[in-house]
Order: C-alpha cells, then structure tokens, then sequence
C-alpha cells in the first residue's frame, strides 16, 4: 500500500530525513517511535503530500503522492499533530465537511460522519459546537475526521497527545480494528505501551533514519540487553574476571550475567561493595535505549 | 467540494455575524453626519439640486468595503490558526479550488452588503438613482467587489502575518478610498491626489457611482470603469494565483 524509498529531506543544513525506506502493507500498523525532533512528522508530511522530499518517492498503491496528488489524496486519511478542527462548527459539520473534501457525495458524508461519531463516541455531541470539546474529545474529533472517507492509508501523528485515558483506549482500539479490516496504519507517538498495544510493526527513527524495524518480539530478541545493571564502590571489571562489564546508561555498569545470586558468588568478599543491582528487563525501554543510545521522554 | 468549501465559510459566518452587522451599521452612522457637506462639496462642482446621498453613500460603502473585503483575507489566516490548513492541503482540494471556496461567498457577500447600504441609502437618505441604470449600478457593485477581494487575495498569497494584512486592511482602506475620491469627490483634492486617484480602484468605482447616480448614465456610460475594475481584478487574481503557495508557512494571532 505504501512504500517509501530512499527519502531525503532537508532544511537548510538540518537533515530531517536521510535516507528513509518504508514499506507498509494493507491491514498493517506501522509504529513510529522517536524523540521530538526524530524526522517522524516530517516524513508523515511528505507521506500526505504536504512536503516535497529533496530526492527519493512515495507512492502509494502504486501511485506517486507528488505527481497524482488528488488521486492519492482521496486514499489517504491524515491526523496531523496539532489538533485541525473547525471550532465554529459542530461536530457533525466538521466531520461531514471533511467526509466532502474528501470527494464523498453529500449523503455519504452524512451516513459516515453518523458511523464515525459512533465509533469515536462522538455520537451524543453531534450537534455542539466544537469550540465547546474537551480537550479530549477535540482530540477524537481531529482524529474521525480523518477517518469519515474511509481510506487505504491512514496516517496518525501523535493522535493521543494530551488525550485522556479512555480516548487513547479508543483512539487505539478504531485503529487496530481498522488495520483488521484492511486499512495500512502509520502512526507515530512517544508513548511506549501504546505502541505495544498496536502491534504491528516498530520501526524506530532517530536523525532521520529508521534504525531499527520489526515486530515487538523480533526487536526485544535481537536489541533487548540482557543482564544486570551495578552500582559498585570499586572497579568491577577487575572484580569479575572472564565477565562482560559495559559501562550502563548512568553511574553504573552492565553486567553480563543472568543471576544477582551468580554476581555475589563471583565477587565473594567484594560483594559488600555493590550498592544497587538491577536485573535489566526485556522491553520496548530497553530496546529503543539500545537501538538510540539515548534516554527517551517517557510522557506516559 | 467546493459547495462544501463555501457552505463553511458561510458556517462559520453564521456562527459570528457580528462583525458584518457592525460594519453594515458603521457606514450608515457616518453617512447621514457627511451628507450635508457632501451636498455642498458636489454643488460646488455644478451639481446644485444634489443632497450629498449620491457621494455619501457610494463614498461610504467604497470605505467600508475594504474592510469586509480584507475578511477573505482573515478567512485564510484563520485556517493556519485552526491548523486546519494542512488538512485542506492534503485534500482532494485543488489550490483553485480552495481560492475559489474562500473568495466566491465573500464576493457575494459583498454585493449584498453594499447593496443593503444603497437601499437603505435610499429610504433613509434620500439616494435617487436619477435615470441612471440600475443594471449598471448592479454591475459597478460587483465590479469592485471582485476587485477588492482579488486585492485582498493578493496581499494574503503575499504576506507571511495576519498584522500584515490588517494593516493594509486600515491603510488601505484610507489611503485608496481617500485618492479615489470616496471621502471627499476627487474634484475637492489637491493637484497630486487627483493626479494619482485612477491608480485606485475607488476613483473607478466611485467615478461609475457619479455617472449613474447624478448624470443618470446607463451602462454603456460605465462600461469603461468597469473595464478598468475588471483588469485590474485579473491582474491581482493572476499575481495571486502565480504567488499562491499550499506550504508556505503563515501566522495568524499569536
């Protein structure tokens, strides 16, 4: 459904994208995970045709975004990051108008911009004025108006920004009954349980490149550091001959070993030296640390 | 799509007229205070049986016209500041057919406006259209409506800031109508502004206005001053459109 190949994107000498390649298939999430200023918006830009890349494609069910445009818009589903809604309006106006721009005929726009609001539980506010939303529910809104055409593709940048608890748990369970129905996802958030919750594919974007993609399980197999994290009062490499000590992310080191009680028989009489040990679990964390060698914002 | 694009700017109108209502209000609050003068002002240039109606209220509404104008302006701003611009891009919507969506219901908007302001002109103040053509009044009316939002469309394809545009909306406004002889009849000016007013498009409206009202012209009388609004409008629709950029960045109220 998409596939992006060797995208490039600059401003001036910032390099937001360089070189990026992505395919997303029909009825699959692609979860783009990175910190601020990582190229995920920017290459969701150029996905939806909002930006021209300074070299490389995008096409989408075989069609090039920046020389068939209109066709591939009338696919295309896009959320951007900030919140797009028409406050004056009510609910059901903004989610009809964007249903018509999308090329449906009137009545069409009214039958889904009905489902929509259903889905999003945006039923019992069809007629406020979207001035008059939560945060929240804004947010919801911003997110069906994307949706009311149902297309191919559909790209959500950060669509659980500032959403409460039961909007996020709504926002991702339309998206993942959406992709079961056939619809390609690109989505991009910072929130890492939310991205476990889609499943999919991860694909992890840092300096515009995407370091790292596969599924939650392949990642954690091949990125995920196993071990223990120390805190030791002395030199710990010293301490344990014949073991991989790498120093950690803070004041502490990454112990090759499975066991806290395998640590202690090791080190002997030193081990009154250790002040913190930690068994380094297998998550998502600890795979984006690995893969970025960096902290990540956790937001959540 | 574009019904659609239409029927929300409409939408959003509805949901706060106040600022057409005001400035339907302001023009005949200062119309009936300048008429008399007026009456003077164009008896001095030979038209004593006069009442000053036929340049106040033409004057007025040529004013006040920049101002409902300089919405189509805001209207497009505002989608930057809604951040549902990109959302129009990334549309079916071509960049035509956005223009067209934001400027056809101002375009008519505008008419009726001054329209309003002509008939109440009338009742009220005693506007008479002297056998002048009411076709060719209509057709005046329509003329500098599109000239003046194509000015407007222009000056929002060029400017970055909302502050931008409202500053022309204020200068303009003065200095335009003020040439063009929409405050005081162009006669009553100094050598330079007249020398300068039919670079304006107000001296070309009101100069149609004049002809209509007190010498009774039909249209073949005004086609001449429509020919020049309608020039003019191309010229600023081809500026606009060469000059339209989807991406460019632009910034409504902080």
């Amino acid at each position: 459904m998409l596939s992006v190949r060797r995208v490039h994107k600059s401003y001036g000498d910032l390099v937001a994208l360089a070189g990026i390649d992505l395919e997303v298939s029909a009825g699959s999430i692609v979860s783009m995970l990175g910190r601020n200023g990582a190229g995920k918006s920017t290459l969701l830009s150029i996905i939806a045709g909002l930006k021209t890349p300074d070299s490389g494609n995008v096409c989408v069910a075989g069609l090039d975004v920046h020389t068939n445009h209109r066709a591939v818009t009338q696919m295309l589903g896009v959320a951007p990051q900030e919140t797009g809604i028409y406050k004056p309006l009510t609910v059901e106006q903004n989610l009809r108008f964007f249903g018509e721009l999308a090329g449906l005929s009137t009545s069409d726009a009214k039958r889904r911009a009905a489902e929509v609001a259903e889905q999003f539980s945006l039923a019992a506010m069809n007629n406020r004025r979207a001035s008059t939303l939560s945060g929240g529910e804004a947010r919801r809104l911003h997110t069906a108006c994307a949706l009311v055409h149902e297309p191919q593709l559909l790209l959500l940048d950060e669509p659980t920004v500032g959403a409460d608890i039961e909007t996020r748990n709504e926002i991702i369970d339309t998206v993942t009954r959406l992709a079961a129905n056939g619809t390609a996802v690109v989505y991009t958030t910072h929130y890492l349980p939310e991205v476990e919750r889609l499943g999919g594919q991860i694909a992890i974007v840092e300096s515009g490149q995407i370091l790292a993609i596969g599924t939650h399980e392949a990642l954690v197999n091949k990125y995920s550091t196993h071990g223990l994290r120390v805190r030791f009062e002395g030199d710990l490499i010293a301490a344990l001959p014949g073991v991989d000590v790498r120093p950690g992310p803070s004041d502490d080191a990454v112990v090759d070993l499975t066991t806290m009680a395998d640590l202690m028989n090791r080190l002997g009489s030193q081990a009154s030296q250790v002040t913190a040990v930690e068994r380094i679990s297998a998550d998502l964390e600890t795979v984006f640390l690995a893969v970025t060698n960096s902290s990540i914002e956790d937001e959540s | 799509m574009i019904r659609s694009i239409i029927r929300v700017q409409l939408r959003i109108l509805r949901a706060d007229p106040w600022f057409l209502l005001i400035m339907f209000l302001m023009p005949l609050v200062v119309m009936p205070l300048l008429k008399k003068s007026m009456g003077l002002a164009l008896a001095d240039g030979g038209y004593e049986n006069a009442t000053g109606a036929e340049q106040v209220v033409p004057g007025q509404t040529v004013l006040f016209g920049f101002f409902i104008a300089g919405t189509v302006g805001f209207s497009i701003f505002r989608e930057h500041g809604w951040k549902t611009w990109d959302r129009l891009r990334a549309s079916a919507a071509s960049p035509a057919t956005l223009l067209a969506g934001f400027a056809i219901p101002w375009i008519v908007i505008h008419v009726i406006w001054q329209a309003g302001l002509f008939i109440i002109g009338g009742l009220w103040l005693g506007l008479r259209l002297n056998g002048g053509s009411p076709f060719a009044l209509l057709l005046t009316l329509l003329a500098y409506s599109v000239c003046l939002v194509s000015i407007i469309l222009l000056a929002t394809t060029s400017f970055r800031t909302v502050q931008q545009l409202s500053a022309l909306q204020n200068v303009g406004a003065m200095v335009f109508s003020g040439l063009g002889g929409a405050i005081v009849p162009v006669e009553q000016l100094p050598g330079w502004a007249q020398a300068v007013a039919p670079a304006t498009p107000a001296y070309w409206t009101m100069k149609a206005h004049q002809s209509i009202l007190l010498d009774g012209a039909g249209l073949g009388d005004v086609l001449p001053s429509l020919g020049v609004l309608f020039g003019m409008s191309v010229v600023f629709i081809v500026l606009a459109v060469r000059r339209f950029r989807l991406d460019e960045t632009k910034e409504f109220f902080a």
